[in-house]
């Protein structure tokens, strides 16, 4: 029982790192995103929509992070799962 | 504008969903089938809901709006949501699932006996859950009365009228099932669009750009009011806009309708991928196309210059210069079906919290019987109906995107650090919650209050005590910081029942991770 509990922990420290991470890194880059966003509209107030190519770039690039987070979290799931399986059957 | 076609495909819009009520409230008995449909939901349905419910007419509409009009605070409304949606995922959607049943105040409840946090909680949850159905009333009174010339007064009744008959009897199934069909209907109602726009460019994305862009300097003087004219602003909103999605009530209700945290992962993950097609299409594609192609048409425009039906009718106008009246009545159809989606998820929320939480818990302590609180479930549906007609009548001609930012931030600032903390931090005590809470709450309604849009625009005053509409940025660090300081005061006394509950909490939201 305390072995079992002692990985639950084990498991949910590792996932609150690596879940900081990413979103920690999504964070990043989104408010990096809206400083330029401010500094692109106080010179033009039409400049993100009249510069396609900056908005495009910046919400594909918060895209790309957002779902790649989602990407990562799901590998680390089923790497987690795989190395579950193979402590069961031991 | 209403045609003989718009007005068939509305009646066949509340047919269908009245008959996918009929259906859900015959498999519908239990507390549990009417509060999360008996956990009986797939991921990948799940994940269709939760974009019907997120995706409201006000974000569809207001955001081609926003652009149409020069405001480029659009592209924070796109870019803000997915952030939120991603910290859901990797920090709220599993403990949830593994920890609740029926509602959110529940999950913090468990940290935290007694009735002082679960009956603030579920406060916050509904003052959150009536702000948003505000902006959606005044969204669909002005929508249908623009597009099928009914009654202002009328068109808030007929809405809140279904809204009710769908929560009332046919409780969180039949809630899913409009979602999923709306999510359905809208994405393939934007797919067209978006064929029928690149068809009138020859499928040339670069040459709408080019149109657009010579009308931008021709017509377009730029908005200088956005949030984005000053950094305190855009951060504020997009903190707003992002983490207020992690406290939305009527979002995270929907993660005890799937069986495991397995499917609540998947849900996330299909309702982050049809939102960002969405999104993507209404921005780059459809907000382009209706600078494109309405300016300089004089027949969208009144005497004054004014685009017909305001800024946010944009998207309607260019589904008729598209389609014609048939494209323009499967647009405005969608719409209706887009609000009729998401009021019934924002009841279902609100009467679960008056329902499940107040009364039976807070003022029943917990002895009301099933039978008892299911009758109050369907009394608090009636109730919250009343209430949101009322005052969606009372608050006609106020700003929908106004109204929807004050819901955000107060998720954002209340809801979300109580949520957060009780789930992750060990040292927060029951008075550090509650008072954190607390202050997120007051700080952020007060300084929207004090702000313009309220302090000037609506009650008139000269100057406004706070000079901001965006609280978030001052309001969620405060909650955070009061939060630490009152649970570190506490802590000669700690809260041992807390700490242990936490410990309890922690293996159990990590132990059925799936």
């Amino acid at each position: 029982m305390a072995e079992e509990s002692n990985e639950i922990a084990r498991r949910a420290r590792a996932r609150s790192r690596l879940c900081l991470l990413l979103a920690g890194v999504s964070c990043a880059v989104f408010l990096l995103f809206l400083v330029l966003l401010a500094r692109s509209v106080q010179q033009d107030p039409l400049g993100p929509l009249r510069d396609v190519r900056f908005s495009g770039i910046g919400v594909g690039i918060n895209f790309a992070f957002a779902l790649g987070s989602v990407v990562a979290f799901g590998y680390w799931r089923r790497i987690e799962r795989a190395r579950a399986a193979r402590d069961g059957a031991r | 504008m209403q045609s003989p076609i718009a007005i068939a495909l509305f009646v066949t819009v509340i047919i269908s969903t009245l008959l996918i009520t009929r259906w859900a409230a015959r498999r519908t008995h239990s507390r549990s089938e009417f509060y999360a449909a008996g956990s009986s939901i797939t991921g990948t349905q799940n994940g269709l809901a939760i974009a019907g419910d997120f995706m409201s007419a006000s974000t569809i509409l207001g955001v081609a709006g926003l652009a149409f009009s020069g405001n480029s605070d659009a592209v924070l409304y796109i870019v803000a949501p997915l952030l939120g949606f991603t910290i859901m995922l990797l920090f709220i959607a599993e403990p949830l699932r593994n920890l609740g049943r029926y509602t959110v105040p529940e999950v913090v409840a468990l940290r935290f006996t007694g009735r002082g946090v679960r009956g603030f909680t579920a406060a916050a949850s509904l003052v959150v859950t009536i702000f948003y159905l505000i902006a959606q009333m005044v969204g669909a009174g002005a929508l249908l009365e623009i597009l099928l010339g009914m009654p202002y007064a009328l068109a808030v009744v007929v809405v809140a009228t279904l809204m009710m008959l769908y929560v009332a009897f046919g409780g969180m199934l039949a809630t899913t099932w409009v979602q999923i069909t709306k999510a359905v209907v809208l994405v393939v109602g934007v797919v067209t669009m978006t064929v029928l726009t690149l068809a009138h460019v020859d499928f040339d994305l670069g040459s709408l750009y080019a149109i657009a862009r010579e009308q931008m300097s021709d017509v377009l003087t730029g908005n200088r009011t956005g949030a984005l004219n000053s950094l305190y602003s855009t951060l504020s909103l997009g903190l707003a806009l992002s983490l207020g999605v992690c406290g939305l009530p009527h979002v995270l209700m929907r993660f005890f309708t799937v069986p495991d945290a397995r499917q609540a992962r998947r849900s996330i993950v299909v309702a982050m991928v049809l939102i960002a097609i969405v999104f993507l299409i209404v921005l780059f594609v459809l907000s382009y196309a209706a600078i494109a192609f309405l300016y300089g048409k004089p027949e969208f425009f009144d005497d004054a210059g004014v685009l017909r039906g305001g800024a946010n009718m944009a998207v309607v106008h260019l589904s008729r210069l598209l389609g014609g009246d048939v494209l323009m009545g499967i647009v405005s159809a969608v719409t209706f079906a887009t609000i009729l989606a998401v009021v019934a998820g924002l009841t279902m929320a609100s009467a679960g919290a008056l329902a499940h939480d107040l009364y039976a818990q807070v003022f029943r302590r917990g002895a009301a019987s099933e039978q008892q609180e299911l009758r109050m479930f369907r009394f608090a549906t009636l109730a919250v109906t009343v209430v949101a007609a009322l005052l969606g009548i009372a608050f006609k001609g106020t700003n929908i995107s106004f109204l929807v930012s004050l819901a955000f931030s107060v998720a954002a600032s209340a809801n979300f650090p109580v949520l957060l903390l009780a789930l992750y931090w060990r040292g927060l005590t029951r008075r550090g919650a509650l008072v954190g809470g607390a202050v997120g709450l007051i700080s952020s309604t007060g300084m929207l209050i004090a702000g313009p849009a309220i302090w000037v625009d609506v009650l008139g005053y000269a100057r406004p005590l706070f000079g901001s509409n965006y609280p978030t940025l001052i309001a969620l660090p405060l909650a955070l910081f009061t939060s630490w300081a009152v649970s570190h005061s506490d802590a000669r006394s700690a809260d041992a029942q807390a700490q242990r509950a936490f410990d309890e909490l922690e293996l159990k939201a990590n132990a059925e991770s799936g």
